[in-house]
């Protein structure tokens, strides 16, 4: 009895100690810095045994709301990788942990191969060395002259563009029209308004303007959309830092007001990008800037609020309106094996036009095409189709969101780390003078860009 | 005597003033996870949400099973389970000898666990995410095998030790008299006294795995990897979150752990003072 | 005596391999990321590119950044009062449900369940009932009449962070009210009986006698839930993001914030390894205290 117990422990020990030596070894093997990736590599070695030639690579696509898009992405993928004899591993991963997703995985140098994401957040990997130049692929592909603008990085393209996401307004045209207003065309014709349709003892605010800085886009793209229309920029196209202009200062304090007269609710502060979605879905809020994935849900869930609403272009400014653009953008991982595979799917995907028209419609409108001759598509001249409304503003693209800087790292970075957002932040929240919060930004500015 | 009635009349008016206060706090939410995981997307989107359901729907968990949200379930329990059984079986006997064994070192371990437990898991972090991706274990749930006891088993460790110092050693000393051994004495005497501390330890352990969402987010990426709390997080996409579907997988999502809670339940309040208290 | 010796040399070889599993993850599994975890707090590592040394310059940056303290000040802050609020109530429950009465089983099942949710399901629910258009708990205080405005609950510069604290009291209470339950329950009741005898009211009994008998149990419990605290994440990551102008945020919501959205892996680290002192000395108050009590 004794004897057996003894053993039985003994024999535990031992497979821990076994365990233990087994996963040390390799463990102390993955300290050397700089030895690339020689024990993953061994661990996935067994499948390498089927025919040699056979390519693989691995894809990580955007999770969409319309789901129809992963569906198609994924069947799409797997038809071609039959037929080019690639076997292709499709992955779904939620927009919202990509950015922390792929960091690690390119630290511990084991990246996937093909990724599409957002083109900003796409942007802040070239300066990481871990992207493959894409000018080829690009090139080959008939591309409207705005897809490449939101899509370029210093001459380069790093990343192709698969589709805009451009986005624009939405307006309550059921309460416009009970008090009789015409639609908004300029910021200060929304603001005037605004104080009119403003009602928020019945829990209705006239607009919803997103202010969080937890991440996310929306906060940070509406404030330099709203400085660029004001005349002012964040940095000119030498990457000068010309922030600190009465312009911008101007366009900061008419952004402020929103929040210090109640037009917009006051938990906007911190709304991340679900915040203006939930809001308008609600009926909260009578205007939102956004993509098209309000406009997607609201025809699932609310039928009724999707009659009422009109999608209008984005608003101009006392110094009219600079269009940018933005959205999703295939880009290929340098290091993996499946680097080759990769680029010749993704020209592949953009030149199978047919394809590529009908799955702009299965979106429903939150994609913008970016191949010349997909707006032809009946789906963009039906009258009902109210996203139609955003359409011609992708025939104006001047550039991306750092616009008029160079598409670099730095300008994805100040981007992504909302200094724009939190200098209205500490106007609105703080109650910091303008000015000062403006230094502030100017300071913060500098200091990324080392100046 | 008309005294005495009437004290305890007023001391039941106020401990159930108090339990049914608390119980409404605690439930309220509970309520209204499931109540809004039953509730059609129409009348929820609303900035007046009634406090009542209007109508029921299961539609949020057909379109739960739909999107293949058990697989999520399934490979947290395996995780999980694994994950508790191990760590629970190192730690009894790291903390046998830790408390009733004398050999050199011993207090700069027991040292360095208390310390090591403490460490924020953010320290570990990039460094753990390459190593095991070094190890080959990219987007594989086995991975989360080696990183969960980094702060599993400082855990079991330092609750075990303060269990196992608690029973009287005299108590050994004569089962060791009887002629047993030393592990005879751990499975026969040490074992059944601290079992409330190990139960509850196996049910702290099991929801720690259960919970974690950092690691499980970067380490799996594919659905048949991949835990539940990335399973709920993914119904946020973008910038649209399907809330119908967010709290109806936190439903399914709670019930394993609620009910190991409620059968574990007989042992936690003896099991979680065990270690603070001299028999 | 030959015997014991025996004994005593056999034991030494168990120790160890009994100890060696354990011993493998605290000094491997562990140990080795850490080191290198603080190699890394001394350079200036971003994501992909290989690191080069810089010495103490992360920790001299994030010291001399007002945004690190406002986020030190906030963890305090929510450690001190989740504990702090957890206790007194913990307490209140577990002198209530000592008592015998009716149903007492029912209401202990009841309490237990926050412990059993996760912490992920919780944050999301609690941020759900916050909403500030979709949420109960707005429309509800403004149909009864308690305000006329919404509360920012996760928005308010002042209120984020007590929204976070509520939301762990409420997941924590059951851990807190069933250890103190368990540490009640071995209290002699001819204690209370000689007390009452003596003309000891109940306040004096209940710091007079329960209070030091539960002692070792407050000790243990607050501590543990300390840490937790400490080191919490999720809660406030979920919830509010650490928003709004870091209001609401811990050192846990930063360090990850300057890892990810800044791509400053190095500083994140420094961030991460700054507080580890204070968590030893932490824990070294603590120990010393549970040691004299017990």
């Amino acid at each position: 009895m004794r004897k057996a117990f003894s053993a039985i422990a003994i024999a535990a020990m031992v497979s821990f100690i076994a365990a233990g030596c087994a996963s040390g070894g390799a463990s102390s093997g993955g300290d050397s810095q700089g030895k690339p990736a020689a024990a993953g590599a061994a661990g996935q070695q067994p499948k390498a045994e089927t025919p040699k030639e056979k390519g693989k690579f691995v894809f990580w696509d955007k999770a969409e709301y319309v789901a129809a898009y992963n569906d198609d992405m994924k069947a799409y993928v797997e038809k071609w990788g039959q037929s080019n004899n690639v076997d292709v591993t499709y992955v779904i991963v939620s927009p919202n942990d990509l950015k922390t997703k792929l960091l690690a995985a390119i630290e511990a140098k084991n990246p996937p191969d093909l990724i599409v994401g957002d083109d900003f957040l796409l942007k802040q990997f070239i300066a990481m060395n871990a992207l493959v130049p894409l000018d080829d692929v690009v090139n080959g592909a008939d591309l409207v002259p705005g897809a490449k603008n939101y899509t370029v990085t210093g001459g380069k393209y790093f990343l192709a563009p698969e589709a805009f996401l451009m986005g624009g307004a939405y307006l309550r045209k059921d309460v416009w029209d009970k008090h009789n207003l015409p639609v908004p065309k300029t910021w200060d014709e929304l603001y005037q308004q605004a104080k009119v349709v403003n009602d928020p003892k019945n829990g209705f605010y006239a607009v919803g303007f997103p202010l969080g800085a937890s991440g996310g886009g929306d906060a940070e793209g509406m404030l330099r959309d709203l400085i660029l229309s004001f005349g002012g920029s964040i940095v000119d196209k030498d990457n000068n830092i010309t922030v600190n202009s009465p312009e911008v200062l101007a366009a900061l304090k008419f952004a402020a007001q929103f929040w210090q007269q109640g037009l917009t609710p006051a938990s906007s502060t911190t709304w991340d990008d679900t915040g203006n979605n939930n809001a308008y879905l609600a009926g909260t809020v009578g205007f939102v800037l956004n993509s098209g994935s309000i406009y997607s849900a609201a025809q699932k869930d609310k039928p009724e609020l999707a009659k009422n609403t009109l999608l209008i272009p984005k608003l101009a400014g006392p110094k009219g309106r600079v269009v940018l653009g933005s959205g999703n953008a295939f880009a290929v991982l340098a290091g993996g094996k499946g680097t080759d595979g990769a680029k010749k799917f993704v020209s592949a995907f953009l030149g199978d036009k047919p394809h590529y028209t009908q799955l702009v419609a299965k979106l429903g409108g939150t994609w913008q095409p970016v191949l010349n001759g997909a707006q032809d598509d009946p789906f963009w001249k039906d009258p009902n189709n109210a996203s139609a409304g955003w359409l011609d503003q992708i025939n104006n693209v001047v550039g991306a969101g750092n616009y008029p800087g160079p598409e670099d790292a730095l300008g994805a970075k100040s981007k992504s780390m909302q200094l724009v957002t939190k200098t209205v932040q500490r106007i609105v929240v703080e109650k910091m003078d303008p000015q000062k919060s403006l230094d502030q930004l100017e300071k913060d500015l500098k200091q990324l860009y080392g100046k | 005597m008309r005294r005495t009635t009437l004290w305890k009349i007023r001391k039941f008016t106020l401990i159930y003033a108090i339990v049914v206060i608390a119980a409404v706090w605690t439930l309220f939410p509970v309520y209204w996870m499931v109540k809004s995981s039953l509730t059609p997307n129409d009348v929820m989107y609303t900035p007046k949400p009634s406090l009542l359901p209007s109508h029921w729907t299961l539609l949020h968990y057909r379109e739960l099973i739909k999107a293949g949200f058990m697989r999520y379930v399934y490979n947290s329990l395996y995780v999980a389970l694994i994950c508790t059984v191990v760590c629970v079986f190192i730690s009894v006997i790291a903390s046998y000898s830790l408390t009733r064994l004398k050999f050199k070192g011993r207090k700069f371990v027991a040292k360095s666990i208390i310390y090591s437990y403490l460490l924020p898991a953010s320290v570990l972090f990039i460094p753990m995410y390459v190593a095991v991706s070094r190890l080959g274990l990219n987007d594989n749930k086995n991975a989360l095998l080696i990183v969960y006891p980094t702060f599993i088993v400082p855990y079991c460790c330092y609750m075990l030790i303060s269990y196992f110092k608690a029973i009287p050693e005299s108590l050994e000393e004569a089962a060791l008299i009887d002629g047993c051994s030393s592990l005879q004495t751990l499975y026969k005497i040490i074992v059944p006294i601290a079992a409330p501390g190990i139960a509850v330890v196996a049910t702290f352990t099991f929801t720690m795995s259960w919970n974690e969402f950092l690691y499980a987010l970067c380490l799996t990426t594919s659905p048949n990897q991949q835990t539940v709390t990335i399973g709920i997080a993914s119904f946020k996409i973008s910038d649209q979150a399907i809330w119908g579907l967010l709290m109806s997988s936190s439903v399914v999502a709670s019930i394993p752990a609620v009910m190991l809670y409620f059968l574990a339940q007989r042992f936690l309040k003896s099991g979680l003072s065990a270690g603070g208290v001299k028999f | 005596m030959r015997a014991e010796a025996l004994g005593r040399k056999y034991d030494r070889a168990l120790a160890y391999t009994l100890i060696l599993p354990v011993a493998f993850v605290i000094f491997i599994v562990i140990g080795i990321p850490f080191v290198q975890a603080l190699y890394l707090s001394l350079t200036n590592k971003t994501v992909g590119v290989e690191p080069a040394f810089i010495g103490l310059k992360n920790y001299v940056t994030i010291l001399s950044d007002p945004d690190y303290w406002k986020v030190l000040r906030n963890t305090f802050v929510y450690m001190i009062a989740c504990v702090a609020v957890k206790l007194v109530l913990g307490m209140i429950l577990a002198v209530v449900l000592n008592e015998k009465f009716p149903l007492r089983g029912l209401f202990r099942g009841i309490f237990l369940i926050p412990w059993g949710l996760s912490g992920m399901v919780t944050a999301m629910t609690w941020r759900w009932i916050y909403d500030d258009t979709y949420g109960i708990l707005n429309s509800l205080f403004m149909r009864w009449g308690l305000i006329d405005t919404p509360i920012p609950w996760i928005s308010g510069i002042h209120i984020a962070l007590v929204s976070c604290i509520l939301v762990d009291v409420w997941r924590g209470i059951p851990f807190f009210m069933f250890s103190l339950l368990g540490g009640l329950q071995t209290i002699d009741r001819q204690m209370y009986e000689a007390a009452t005898i003596d003309g000891a009211g109940w306040t004096r009994q209940f710091f007079g006698i329960t209070v030091p008998s539960v002692m070792p149990v407050i000790a243990i419990t607050a501590l543990l839930s300390c840490i937790w605290t400490f080191n919490d994440f999720e809660n406030i990551f979920l919830v509010t993001g650490g928003g709004p102008v870091h209001a609401s945020a811990v050192i846990s919501v930063y360090t990850y914030e300057v890892a990810f959205l800044q791509n400053a892996m190095g500083k994140s680290l420094a961030v991460a390894g700054s507080v580890i002192p204070i968590l030893v000395v932490m824990i070294i108050v603590a120990t010393r205290r549970l040691n004299t009590d017990a």
